[in-house]
């Protein structure tokens, strides 16, 4: 038989495939909650709550195609909202997270606002204001008393509690991690299941063609507010997890900056924009290829062009030219490339609705070129 | 009964008078041709009715019902589908995609029922088969999983149509449908808009260049010249018209 092999859509093979693909990742990440080591599972737990904040940033820049460099605000502002709940007025850190998701998804709506009348460029332009003034917020001394202003808030902790299976401090590791990995999957589920429905199909339109979207019935600034706001939202219960994780917050942790809002938008363009999956990939390449990278050299890096983001010396320059690399390589993301080699081995079919009254002649031709979604 | 109503509407851009005090009416059930030369404002009426232009003056009534009270994406679910001169569709979304979302005013799961996938699949599983069936209808099921993207023009008017038919109009807007059709599929063209206009109870409004096929599928005929009526009346009235021949001079009518 020759290659690529022909599977259709929801027959009983392309199930087990996608079952065995799931498993698989399932199995990976399964396998790392229980056997790695406290270090190993930290950095996993990180890329867990970036690929949450990333499935958000997708919806919004990858799906309806509203650019945004503020979402390090909204991942800040979920963080900040569980620090001054629990560091400040006491509250049991997981009643702080609806609190977060509620505020980010309100405030995100309202920065929304913009997408209504200005685009690209200019749209890009004023959330990066949105991300430098949440920092100049939270060094502000007028807030001070509320933030903590340059110092931040300090001694943050979240024990698993009674009801779970973990035992106190000693887990606590494991713990973030399991919360992590659930509130990554429910995001995820929320965002395929979008992006499969009528809503989803507006997001596209919006991206692909506002006037048309209009004349088809869409409402553009329910869709834009609202996407805007769910992502937010996303953002906004990572954040939340990651203050915890970390015990502090404070104005320099990178990803409450204007890097953080570029390293998510990295993920989502690495992962492939417009792919549930993406996120994740994406992440999951961010983290570990740059955590590789920056083994590669050391040093204050080129003209200290690096400095104060971590990826210092040549390790910067090893992850900025393979970002390049892969964007040139594989237009779609990661995703897009394992897709195109995925085609190579097997062609899924699509699966043409019954129509009882119109006799369907012809078998619809599969998918030629691969594009996002 | 009047479908459409077009009461003296006015459009202007800077200097330009795209429509100057525009009236006509279309009847229910009718094909209305619109025809006129480049320039004339056909383009720039549609626009008015699908609320994308504000009129300066005027007003148009559907049913009855001012349009200029009405949101764009309110249009839609009025029971108003148009196509585009230029093409408006989703290049990146499949051919089914791109007719689904047309059927966006059928539908009814929103931001919530999204994501929480409350009655997702029933109305996939609805939109998909009509859709299809749409697709099937005008030929292009063959194509229904290929991006719009880079398909030659001609499929991609008929594309334009299909998706307007998904909308399930009951006033349906062409805009120059027939513009880059081989001359047999000009001919394939008019038996469908036939076909549907009969099978749905469609009023159609109809802008074309095509002469022969306006004057063979058309019920009336309005004539424009910068932004004004010029003619109106049975397909043979509007062909003999002086002013009529005076705006094609040179061109056969
Ligand atoms: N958005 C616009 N901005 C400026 N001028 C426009 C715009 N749309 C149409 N026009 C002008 O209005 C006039 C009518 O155009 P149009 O309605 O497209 O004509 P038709 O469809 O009959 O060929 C033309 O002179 C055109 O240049
Ligand atoms: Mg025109």
């Amino acid at each position: 038989m020759a290659w690529p092999k022909d599977v259709r859509r929801g027959s009983a093979w392309h199930r087990v495939g996608q079952l065995v693909l799931f498993g698989l990742v399932a199995l990976f990440f399964i396998r790392a909650g229980l056997t790695w080591n406290r270090s190993g599972i930290g950095q996993l737990t990180d890329m867990l709550l970036f690929a949450t904040a990333a499935v958000g940033l997708n919806l919004l820049v990858g799906v309806t195609g509203q650019i945004s460099l503020g979402h390090s605000a909204f991942f800040g502002l979920g963080a900040y909202t569980s620090a001054v709940l629990v560091g400040q007025y006491g509250w049991t850190p997981g009643w702080t997270f609806p609190v977060s998701i509620v505020l980010c998804f309100a405030v995100g709506m309202v920065v929304g606002l913009p997408a209504l009348r200005l685009k690209g460029v200019y749209l890009a332009l004023v959330s990066i204001a949105l991300a430098t003034t949440f920092t100049q917020l939270l060094n502000w001394d007028r807030l001070a008393w509320l933030t903590g202003g340059p110092i931040g808030i300090k001694g943050l902790s979240y024990l698993p509690p009674s009801w779970t299976p973990f035992d106190g401090r000693a887990d606590l590791g494991k713990w973030f991690f399991w919360m992590s990995l659930v509130v990554f999957v429910i995001c995820t589920l929320i965002a395929s299941s979008m992006i499969r429905s009528r809503f989803g199909r507006s997001m596209v339109a919006v991206r692909d063609n506002e006037t048309a979207a209009a004349v088809m019935g869409v409402n553009l600034a329910a869709v834009k507010t609202l996407v805007f706001g769910l992502s937010a939202a996303m953002a906004g219960i990572a954040g939340s997890i990651f203050a915890m994780k970390l015990t502090l917050v404070e104005p320099v942790v990178q990803f409450f900056t204007l890097f953080g809002s570029i390293f998510l938008l990295v993920m989502v363009v690495l992962g492939g924009a417009g792919s549930t999956w993406g996120p994740l990939v994406g992440a999951f390449i961010f983290v570990y290829v740059r955590d590789w990278a920056s083994g590669v050299g050391e040093g204050n890096g080129v003209l200290g062009l690096f400095e104060g983001t971590r990826i210092g010396g040549l390790g910067g320059i090893v992850f900025g030219v393979l970002l390049i690399v892969i964007v040139f390589v594989a237009p779609f993301g990661a995703v897009g490339l394992l897709r195109k080699a995925r085609a190579k081995v097997v062609r899924v079919l699509p699966r043409p609705p019954a129509l009882p009254t119109v006799a369907n002649a012809q078998e619809p031709q599969p998918p030629t070129t691969v594009v996002s979604g | 009964m009047s479908v459409l109503q077009v009461q003296d509407v006015s459009v202007r851009f800077g200097g330009i008078q795209a429509l100057a005090g525009l009236s006509f009416d279309i009847d229910e059930g009718q094909i209305c041709g619109l025809i006129g030369p480049n320039g004339a404002g056909k383009t720039t009426m549609f626009n008015v009715v699908s609320r994308i232009y504000e009129p300066t003056e005027g007003k148009v009534l559907y049913r009855g019902q001012d349009l200029l009270d009405v949101p764009a994406h309110g249009i839609a679910r009025l029971g108003i589908a148009r196509t585009f001169q230029n093409l408006a569709l989703f290049p990146t979304m499949t051919l089914l995609q791109n007719t689904m979302t047309g059927a966006h005013c059928t539908g009814n799961v929103g931001f919530v029922r999204s994501a929480l996938r409350i009655g997702v699949r029933s109305e996939e599983k609805r939109m998909e088969a009509e859709a299809f069936e749409i697709l099937a209808r005008l030929g292009l099921a063959p194509l229904a999983y290929r991006p719009a993207m880079g398909l030659p023009f001609g499929t991609l008017k008929r594309l334009e149509i299909a998706r307007a038919l998904a909308a399930k109009p009951s006033l349906l807007l062409l805009d120059e449908p027939a513009s880059g059709l081989t001359h047999s599929e000009v001919d394939e063209l008019s038996e469908t808009i036939h076909d549907v206009r009969d099978q749905f109870g469609l009023t159609v409004l109809l802008v074309e260049h095509h002469m022969s096929m306006v004057m063979g599928i058309s019920d009336k005929v309005v004539a424009m010249e910068f932004g004004r009526k010029i003619a109106e009346g049975t397909p043979h009235e509007v062909r003999n018209d002086p002013h009529v021949i005076a705006a094609y001079l040179g061109t056969e009518v």
